[in-house]
């Protein structure tokens, strides 16, 4: 990949089910078409309900070509990207996003931050209309771990790494596979000067009175997470952290029992990397908290 | 039109007691009855009545003498506002759909306020003390009062969520006013809210744990089955379903206009693309029947008109999902470029009836939800205000995005829109939809001879012509970057703008005397809460030295965290 030429093609995976298409069809593929410096966009929409088909529209617009797979079942965040990095075997990278809107260079600047040396894992970019507070080095811009919503991927390390960790289903995988690209020799990169405007429900829409996909699951996972990288001295930390949260008894007693389940499966990760030579970038600062806030430092 | 009155008594005498005290008023007809719990009552009403629409009431309500009146206009309300067949229940006190607050058009212990008028409002609980039933609309929508539920209490919850899993809306009208004697039995209240009964009828419908009533948010242990395996679920979230039900009714069906005025002198085009692509993001979201247009009104522009429309003809040709206009300034008079821009806006641009106008300044971005939330709600005759978030940005590129951007905790808060009347301005001029006949009628009748404070002064004036309504939805980020009048030194064009904005407010007549009064008398309080607030700033920065600090004495065990 050459930094400050014009890309000629490059792959975006996003998964999504009949609830989201009309934002990818209203916001997303617009905002792709619009990328400057890239010739060719090549939209693979995964069907993560698994039924029928969701996408009807054009299969092609502008530079961006459609395309839509399922695997008939339905898959969580990490399997339906590794189905689709299986299927499409993308070259050098590839962009997982949200539906959402990319900035017009968003798509450049991440390429232009993977292309700096072989290293980079993964490259972030910057959300708005709220920023995430997280911490990043402002000169080389390495993070501690970088956000699904938009992350552009190294296709080798992806490979390398077997992809995302299944187990996870949905939320803190993207943790884990920035964490496993730090420990495997990768970095991740935060990308400011890329930008993806993301209205996501914590800020515009999730209300109070019940609970959501993203509280169960981050919270299950920020245990399964403890524990795979720091064993049972994790687990029993990030327990005792979650059962100190503001969520109702009944919540805590199903997230715990779920994590009981899913412990009878899984293993601690065997790393070749001692995790204290990483400690600013592999670290657990409070419940589901992997990062220094901003501000604070 | 068949009406009839049912009120459920506690026992025989109180019959006796009612019948007598209401035929002295005339109020004929009455089905006083004693026996059965209120699910039972209910349900027989439902199941039985031959009225069109019947009237329920505690033993302790006291009706206004006119009541079959305010009933037969309560009703023309409602079918006018939803639509005659969309509605089911119509009361005087509940949470509101808005904003989920209460709201109460009674006389009670707990108050005794005077409400302002309105037209029907949704809700998401309705007190049961008045119930206006559409016993034709039930009927047809077959809604049933579930058979294992007996008792007192929550009735009136179950009645308003069977209602709307029918597709009928539930609502509260000034209309039905009542003096309710009692306050209600809150102990026995929280029982019945924890009964296997309730909590079953929860359980079996919805996902949520929290409920907000009028006798404050009750909260039960439900499953969360729903999450582990997701996409299986078949309960509802019960505040999208009313939603739905909601986003269906008449008003928020209709075809309405709204023109975003974008005030700018197209000196700072960076910032102007940033507003733009909000506004195409939210023109990708929007709902159907919004016709949305964005005007571009120059003010006070140093640039000569082969410049303008140039730059017009570049932004036209980079968002064409924009219905985009332009406004060249007619004249400019005195100090007052601002002003004068919307000044040209009300008169040239050509709305329709009932339009809505948004004014942004071309720093300010939107958020796309306000147009897919608010606009649904959008009501004739009401301001809108929603909330306007305050950014801290670095802008160091031409790109339209700022280097850094950072949301400020004391964002504009829209329920404290009155505060206004104490001389401070709580409200952004983005943060409100305007009818376009308010705007008219204050752009012509007042003299704004000023230009700074203008949002402050416009919506002052607006609150004697309408109600303003409040919702707490996220509407525009207001950016402060270091070039923003906000930030100018030089202060005097903002005391004489105040001044002569008040001044004109004053002279003629904005606040009426007995409101002066009202305000005047918790102006000490007012001015307590600022103190506090200026002390509590003093101390900001010996808290921002001390937070390392106290960071390192929890880390090493010096000091325990708060729980």
């Amino acid at each position: 990949m050459a930094a400050d030429k014009k890309i000629k093609e490059i792959d975006v995976f996003c998964s999504v089910s009949s609830r989201e298409i009309e934002e990818v069809i209203s916001l997303l593929i617009p905002s792709l078409g619009t990328q400057i410096d890239v010739e060719k966009i090549n939209l693979t929409l995964i069907n993560y309900n698994g039924k029928g088909r969701i996408y009807n529209g054009k299969s092609k617009v502008g530079i961006v070509s459609i395309r839509e797979i399922s695997k008939n079942k339905q898959l969580g965040f990490g399997e339906a990207h590794n189905f689709a990095f299986q299927t499409i075997s993308p070259d050098n990278c590839f962009l997982i996003t949200n539906p959402g809107y990319l900035y017009r260079t968003c798509v450049s600047e991440m390429l232009n931050a993977l292309a700096k040396d072989n290293s980079v894992g993964i490259v972030e970019a910057r959300q708005l209309p709220f920023e995430h507070p997280k911490e990043y080095d402002e000169k080389s811009g390495e993070a501690p771990w970088a956000s699904g919503a938009c992350m552009m991927i190294n296709s080798n390390f992806f490979k390398k790494s077997n992809g995302f960790d299944e187990n996870f289903w949905m939320y803190c995988e993207d943790v884990d596979l920035s964490w496993r690209a730090w420990l495997s020799g990768y970095r991740v990169i935060y990308e400011p000067r890329a930008v993806f405007y993301h209205f996501t429900g914590a800020y515009f829409g999730y209300s109070q009175t019940r609970y959501y996909l993203e509280h169960f699951w981050s919270a299950r996972n920020f245990i399964y997470l403890s524990y795979k990288y720091f064993g049972e001295k994790g687990e029993e930390r990030a327990i005792n952290l979650f059962k100190k949260t503001d969520f109702s008894n009944y919540f805590k007693k199903e997230v715990l029992n779920a994590w009981k389940n899913l412990r009878k499966r899984v293993n601690k990760f065997e790393n070749k990397v001692p995790i204290s030579k990483l400690s600013s970038k592999i670290k657990i600062v409070g419940f589901n908290k992997y990062h220094e806030n901003k501000e604070e430092l | 039109m068949k009406t009839g009155i049912y009120c459920l008594c506690r026992d025989k005498e109180t019959i006796v007691r009612l019948e007598k005290e209401t035929k002295r008023y005339s109020f004929k007809d009455i089905n006083f009855i004693t026996g059965p719990d209120y699910f039972t009552f209910l349900r027989n009403i439902i199941e039985n009545d031959e009225y069109d629409y019947s009237l329920v009431i505690h033993d302790d309500v006291i009706m206004p003498i006119n009541m079959l009146e305010r009933i037969e206009s309560a009703i023309k309300k409602a079918d006018a506002t939803f639509g005659h067949q969309k509605w089911g229940v119509l009361g005087n006190a509940g949470i509101s759909y808005l904003n989920n607050e209460a709201v109460t058009f009674i006389r009670d212990p707990h108050t005794s306020l005077i409400p302002y008028n309105t037209v029907p409002i949704p809700v998401v609980h309705i007190d049961g003390n008045t119930l206006l039933l559409n016993i034709k609309n039930i009927q047809c929508s077959k809604v049933e009062i579930p058979k294992s539920l007996t008792g007192f209490h929550l009735y009136d919850f179950v009645l308003v969520s069977e209602m709307y899993k029918k597709g009928l809306v539930a609502a509260i009208d000034p209309s039905l006013y009542v003096y309710h004697k009692s306050g209600g039995n809150q102990k026995d209240f929280d029982k019945v809210k924890q009964s296997l009964g309730f909590t079953s009828y929860i359980k079996d419908n919805y996902i949520n744990h929290a409920f907000y009533t009028i006798n404050g948010l009750v909260e039960i242990e439900n499953d969360i089955k729903y999450l582990p395996e997701p996409f299986s679920n078949k309960r509802s979230d019960f505040y999208v379903l009313i939603e739905k039900v909601v986003n269906k009714l008449d008003f928020a069906k209709k075809k309405k206009e709204l023109v975003i005025v974008v005030r700018t002198q197209l000196g700072r085009l960076n910032y102007l693309k940033r507003l733009l692509d909000s506004i195409k993001m939210g023109v990708a979201t929007k709902d159907n029947n919004l016709s949305l247009g964005v005007v571009l009104s120059i003010n006070n522009s140093l640039l000569n008109g082969k410049e303008i429309d140039d730059i017009y003809l570049a932004l036209i040709k980079e968002y064409p999902e924009i219905n985009l206009k332009l406004l060249r300034q007619k004249k400019v008079e005195g100090y007052y470029p601002r002003v004068t821009s919307l000044n040209n806006a009300v008169e040239q641009i050509e709305f329709k009836n009932d339009s809505y106008i948004w004014i942004v300044d071309d720093d300010d971005f939107i958020f796309p939800s306000a147009l897919t939330t608010l606009v649904p709600l959008l009501q004739p005759s009401s301001i809108i205000i929603g909330e306007a978030i305050r950014f801290d940005e670095k802008w160091d590129s031409e790109n339209s995005v700022p280097s850094n951007s950072k949301a400020i905790n004391d964002h504009f808060n829209s329920q404290y829109y009155f505060k206004n009347v104490f001389g401070d301005n709580y409200v952004p001029i983005s943060a409100v939809f305007y009818p376009l006949d308010v705007l008219k009628d204050i752009l012509s009748n007042y003299e704004l001879k000023g230009d700074y404070y203008e949002d402050y002064a416009i919506f002052l004036l607006a609150q004697n012509l309408k109600n303003t309504i409040y919702y707490p939805v996220k509407m525009v980020g207001v950016s402060y970057h270091g070039k923003n009048t906000v930030m100018e030194k030089d202060r005097s064009h903002w005391d004489y703008s105040l001044v002569t904005f008040i001044s004109e407010a004053v002279n003629k007549g904005i606040v009426k005397k007995w409101v002066y009064d009202l305000c005047k008398s918790r102006e000490p309080m007012e001015k307590q809460l600022i103190e506090y607030r200026m002390r509590l700033q003093r101390w900001c920065h010996v808290f921002k030295i001390a937070k390392p600090f106290i960071k390192l004495a929890r880390k090493f065990g010096f000091l325990k965290q708060a729980k």
